[in-house]
């Protein structure tokens, strides 16, 4: 790793609770003085994207103040809310660093894992880095000795600048919210790149497991996630998955399937579905499980 | 009539014993340390890590969990013992690359303690917070783990508080640098996520650790200490005595993760022969053995 390296950290912020983000400062700012003291030199910039600004320019102040240790430290109000895609684009699309560490805005990051997270790119192949989460890992699997994963999550990953403005970041035309992670991972290995799940790297990531040891997802995830699947499935090459999932949810009832299914429906009769990517499935592996509906997009550890 | 030693229900034997070698032992060891703190900024929570300092990546984990509680009312008290081979050094440079607001809530004893038992009496003795928990390294917490208990502590003030943890097996990673990586092996075992009562016999083999917050009532006004000659039993014994007197509120939520790693003891095994969590039968003779101890503590033998 040569000298003066440069990490922007950015993170498309909405309606987040100002003590959270104070404890996310915390932690990157602890992370951004062990990569300096490597030559490491970091940036932070936030983009918000809540109907109006959290941040008084004021108070912003004060924060630029007290995190000094940053190169530099910024903040954006984007007026819109514009999803993590897009705003992560509007963030990153720019950027003039060498790489760009793109997280959620909550999730607190342990004073190694700047450092942790660049050591993978010492091989040329690599083309993102990703986080390991606790205290509820993501049980996705990889390959336990090259720590090759197939897909990374989009909570805390970190990439070349260079390779994430080649591909125009994230697809903001098919994605609002959830799978875009997916998405963005296999064009990075589509690109010719591996992703590497960096188990030394631990971010904090406040999820939670029920007394079952099951996790629950959100509305907003549940809203949201079957019609992102649906057009992740149908963009990877997977159409008449896409209709089997279509059709199983709907048939279940399940929360959100009418309004997807309209969705998909106005997409597809606009012409306005997502152009097919790897026909062959050479990187895309979509499956679902028959008993319980869920959809997978890499081998799985195990379930929660 | 005086019944015999062993026909006594525990609250009686508890009275008893502070009369004879525990409380020698507290006014030798650490009542000086809890005048020392008494009067100093109070919290509701202490947390005490004790730790041998063998695994700080682990050690890193357990922390970051702690700096996203969404209820900070909490200090940390980390008890190094039997540190060997410069691992409280490695321990003290890993906290001092914390954040600055998070490193003030942390305070340091190490060498002082030879034993874990002793270890969490120092720091009890040491604590300023209104209740105590135990965390190790292999403990991982969700963001509202010290909101659980100090939400269940309205209205059940001085009992002893049960939140559910579930169990994991991870696996370390082996690195080219000093710091390993890991990673779970297998989803997590919720067991343990039932009621007290419900578990029957040996319940508390299975309820210690990062489930279970002690009000420190026990500590300073009946000085119940932890049994410093033995290992993972020390913490069953105490939630059996402290039951016994302060009674359990069970807030039923799920609060964490103990992860156990492939192919290691659990840390609270490594200093006895005895396991935490057990079989019913195991369990049994278990609570035999402690049950036995405690009785034969009151006759003057430990």
């Amino acid at each position: 790793m040569s000298q003066q390296v440069s990490v922007q950290i950015q993170a498309v912020l909405y309606q987040n609770d100002k003590i959270e983000l104070t404890r996310a400062l915390d932690a990157a700012k602890a992370a951004a003085k062990v990569a300096w003291e490597k030559g490491i030199q970091v940036s932070l910039l936030w983009g918000d994207a809540s109907p109006e600004g959290i941040y008084s320019e004021e108070e912003w102040g004060q924060i630029q103040r007290k995190y000094a240790a940053f190169q530099k430290i910024e903040y954006r109000w984007f007026g819109e809310n514009t999803g993590y895609g897009k705003g992560n684009n509007l963030l990153g699309l720019n950027a003039t660093t060498d790489y760009l560490l793109v997280m959620n805005p909550e999730i607190l990051l342990s004073p190694r894992t700047i450092v942790d997270l660049l050591a993978p790119f010492a091989d040329p192949q690599v083309g993102l880095v990703e986080a390991r989460q606790i205290p509820v890992e993501h049980p996705k699997g990889f390959d336990l000795q090259t720590k090759e994963t197939e897909w990374a999550s989009g909570a805390c990953f970190m990439i070349p600048t260079a390779l994430y403005q080649e591909l125009e970041g994230f697809d903001t035309e098919t994605f609002f919210m959830y799978c875009e992670d997916v998405d963005f991972s296999w064009r990075v290995r589509l690109a010719g790149k591996k992703l590497y799940y960096q188990t030394q790297a631990g971010v904090f990531h406040a999820r939670r497991l029920s007394d079952t040891g099951e996790y629950k997802p959100s509305l907003t995830e549940a809203k949201y996630a079957l019609l992102t699947e649906l057009l992740l499935s149908y963009k990877w090459g997977y159409p008449e998955f896409a209709q089997k999932q279509l059709q199983m949810a709907l048939d279940r009832g399940d929360f959100g399937s009418q309004e997807a299914a309209e969705e998909f429906a106005r997409r597809e009769a606009e012409g306005r579905l997502p152009k097919m990517q790897d026909p062959e499935h050479k990187i895309a592996k979509i499956t679902q499980n028959e008993r319980h509906g869920g959809v997978y997009f890499t081998t799985q550890r195990y379930i929660l | 009539m005086q019944l015999e030693n062993q026909e006594r229900p525990l609250g009686v034997l508890d009275q008893e014993l502070t009369q004879g070698e525990e409380e020698r032992v507290y006014e030798s060891k650490y009542a000086r340390i809890v005048a020392e703190n008494q009067g100093k900024s109070s919290c509701f929570l202490s947390v005490v890590i004790a730790t041998e300092g063998k695994h700080p990546e682990r050690l890193q984990d357990t922390l970051l969990c702690l700096q996203g509680q969404a209820d900070q009312d909490f200090e940390i008290i980390l008890v190094i013992f039997r540190g060997q081979g410069g691992n409280d050094q490695v321990i003290r440079q890993m906290i001092s690359t914390q954040g600055e607001a998070f490193q003030k809530k942390i305070r340091i004893a190490e060498g002082k303690a030879g034993s874990r038992g002793a270890a969490m009496n120092l720091g009890m003795a040491m604590a300023r917070g209104d209740y105590v928990a135990f965390l190790t390294e292999d403990d991982l917490l969700f963001d509202h783990w010290v909101q659980s208990f100090h939400e269940g502590v309205e209205n059940h003030e001085g009992m002893i508080l049960r939140s559910y943890t579930l169990a994991q097996e991870w696996s370390k990673i082996e690195s080219k640098t000093d710091w390993p990586g890991s990673t779970t092996v297998s989803g997590p075992d919720a067991s343990a996520c039932v009621p007290f009562e419900t578990m029957g016999e040996g319940a508390e083999c299975r309820c210690i650790g990062a489930g279970i917050a002690f009000p420190m009532d026990l500590f300073r006004d009946r000085h119940f200490l932890m049994n410093e000659g033995i290992g993972s039993e020390a913490e069953v014994e105490y939630l059996i005595r402290g039951r016994s007197v302060a009674g359990i509120y069970e807030t039923t939520r799920t609060v964490g993760i103990r992860r156990s790693w492939q192919g290691e003891a659990k840390v609270t095994e490594r200093h006895t022969e005895e396991k935490a969590s057990l079989p019913e039968g195991e369990s049994r003779s278990l609570l035999q053995k402690i049950g036995s101890r405690l009785r034969g503590m009151m006759r003057g033998n430990k």
